[in-house]
């Protein structure tokens, strides 16, 4: 039998964060790492970059090779875990083995949504999370020329890149009537969905797929597809590319509450003692709507594996909160998007248009809840800290759309609170050595 | 108008924290945060996570880019070059 202090199922965003906070705190407990992938961390956003063909397994690693050997932690690679004994603390991997755990961190991430269609099961059907989804399609590519992606959201247009780039001729099949309706507004989709079919990629919107065919001859192989309207598009291969939902399969025979994903408390703490649970598996607090949901973006999943981390080695530090964000750049065009998209009517509406620029932003109580940059993003990041903090910015909204924007434009009593640095927990790591137990907090 | 705000290597480098593929980084000897641009694919999400807009994006080479402080240099450039010395490079207590 196996036994750490710290188990942490996960070895992407969430389970790393996780381990450099247990490491600023607990430099003597033991940390076991359990991945069902055989690879060292790597940048999920990057396998489009490995599928292209720009970037190979060094060169989309989240952190160096030997970042397991410098924090002190045993990796078991290639191994999932299958059943949780939560009143034993124990779990039992696929091989049979028992793991004792002290803590344990579920940052187990999303598994991707592909809805019944006929079909599925034929040659050439595949999804688009991983290193091994990549490396699979690359090879299948050798025997095709045309692809048809199903989802037009931020999954399904980084994978048409990846194949548009490979002179593959792709078709987009998004059920919703543009493509990245999630994360853009109608002005900014309509936007990128000019320059994506500008590059030669066909867009069906408001369309789903009916079925897949098989090649004439080959039927178990992918031959094209029937859309609900009845067309015909000829393909050799699919990649169904419309989201990822929760893995919350291991729980299923513990008492763990689950809703849509795991519910955690600010601490990233599940309603059992000891069980943690980050990132795309996770509830975790929004700070524009106000509550718990799931939210599968990277950042989010790295704050609240530190978050997690730092509770599970004694230090209690609370989750400040997340909500959407996404920045991102397809086909040339930068984008970048946070909370309320598409606002409602109780929202005023800010917003400027100019050649390939477009920016708007939400704002409700005289507080922004979204925005949603197109072209040029540089004050992403001051909009997004205003948003984040609450800040009233009635005094200055008609300077946030202007050229000269930037922190100068706030008004002085706003501008040096805002200078102040947060504090999430972090310890002074790079100090002396000696320093290392003083806390940066309480200032 | 602007005002100097250079990048502040904060205890809590959001950027960092924020980055996708693990191209920023805050050296644990030295506390500068600073960019591996072979790693940085220049999506802008640390554009976007710094709350002081100490990032910009490098539009032509494609990469974030902020002050590291020069730490490959003996002193950082604008000190070294400033006509006046009115900058001055040191450690502080603070």
């Amino acid at each position: 039998m196996l036994e750490a202090d710290y188990v942490i199922i996960g070895n992407s965003a969430g389970g790393i964060g996780a381990i450099e906070a247990i490491r600023e705190i607990d430099g003597k407990g033991s940390v076991l790492l359990i991945s069902e992938e055989p690879y060292p961390a790597y940048s999920r956003p990057l396998i489009s970059e490995f599928l292209a063909g720009e970037r190979d397994l060094d060169g989309i690693l989240y952190r160096p090779r030997d970042f397991y050997e410098q924090h002190r932690v045993q990796t078991l690679f290639g191994k999932s875990a299958v059943q949780m004994n939560a009143k034993a603390k124990e779990l039992i991997l696929d091989d049979r083995q028992k793991v004792a755990y002290g803590k344990l961190l579920l940052a187990v991430g999303g598994r991707p949504i592909v809805p019944p269609m006929e079909g599925l099961e034929k040659e050439g059907v595949f999804t688009f999370t991983k290193l091994d989804d990549a490396r699979r399609i690359k090879t299948y590519l050798a025997q095709a020329k045309k692809a048809v992606v199903i989802g037009g959201g931020l999954i399904g247009i980084s994978v048409t890149e990846a194949l548009h780039k490979l002179g593959i001729e792709v078709t987009i099949v998004e059920l919703m009537d543009r493509i990245l309706g999630a994360v853009l507004d109608e002005t900014a989709s309509r936007m990128v969905e000019e320059k994506v079919r500008k590059a030669g990629v066909e867009i069906r919107t408001g369309r789903t797929v009916k079925a897949i065919i098989g090649k004439e001859g080959v039927e178990g192989r992918v031959g094209g597809v029937i859309l609900d309207n009845g067309e015909r598009i000829p393909c050799d291969l699919v990649i169904v590319a419309i989201g990822v939902s929760p893995r919350t399969e291991l729980l299923r025979e513990t008492s763990i509450r689950v809703n849509r994903g795991i519910i955690v408390d600010r601490h990233m703490a599940t309603n059992i003692p000891d069980i943690y649970a980050c990132g795309d598996v996770a509830e975790s607090y929004d700070f524009i709507n106000g509550g718990d949901r799931v939210v599968p973006i990277w950042p989010n999943a790295h704050i609240g594996g530190r978050i997690a981390g730092y509770n599970m080695a004694g230090r209690e530090i609370a989750y400040p909160g997340g909500t959407a964000m996404n920045s991102l750049k397809y086909f040339g065009m930068p984008i970048a998007s946070a909370g309320i998209v598409n606002a409602g009517k109780d929202h005023e509406t800010l917003s400027r248009r100019d050649d390939g620029r477009y920016q708007k932003l939400a704002l409700k109580d005289g507080k922004i809840t979204g925005m949603v940059l197109v072209g040029d993003i540089a004050p992403a990041g001051i909009f997004f800290g205003l948003m984040r903090d609450h800040i009233d910015v009635t005094r200055f909204k008609d300077s946030l759309l202007s050229d000269r924007f930037g922190l100068i434009s706030l008004p002085e009593n706003i501008l040096r609170k805002r200078l102040e640095l947060p504090d999430l927990g972090r310890l002074h790591v790079f100090d002396e050595p000696e320093a290392c137990t003083e806390s940066t907090s309480g200032k | 108008m602007s005002f100097s705000l250079g990048c502040r290597h904060c205890d809590e480098p959001l950027c960092v924290y924020s980055c996708l593929t693990g191209a920023l980084y805050k050296d644990a000897k030295t506390g500068i945060v600073a960019v591996d641009t072979e790693k940085c694919i220049g999506c802008w999400t640390c554009v976007m996570a710094c709350p002081y807009g100490a990032i910009s994006p490098d539009t032509a080479r494609k990469k974030a880019s902020k002050c590291d402080l020069c730490f490959h240099l003996e002193q950082p450039a604008c000190v070294v070059n400033c006509p006046n010395g009115a900058l001055v490079w040191g450690e502080t207590n603070a």
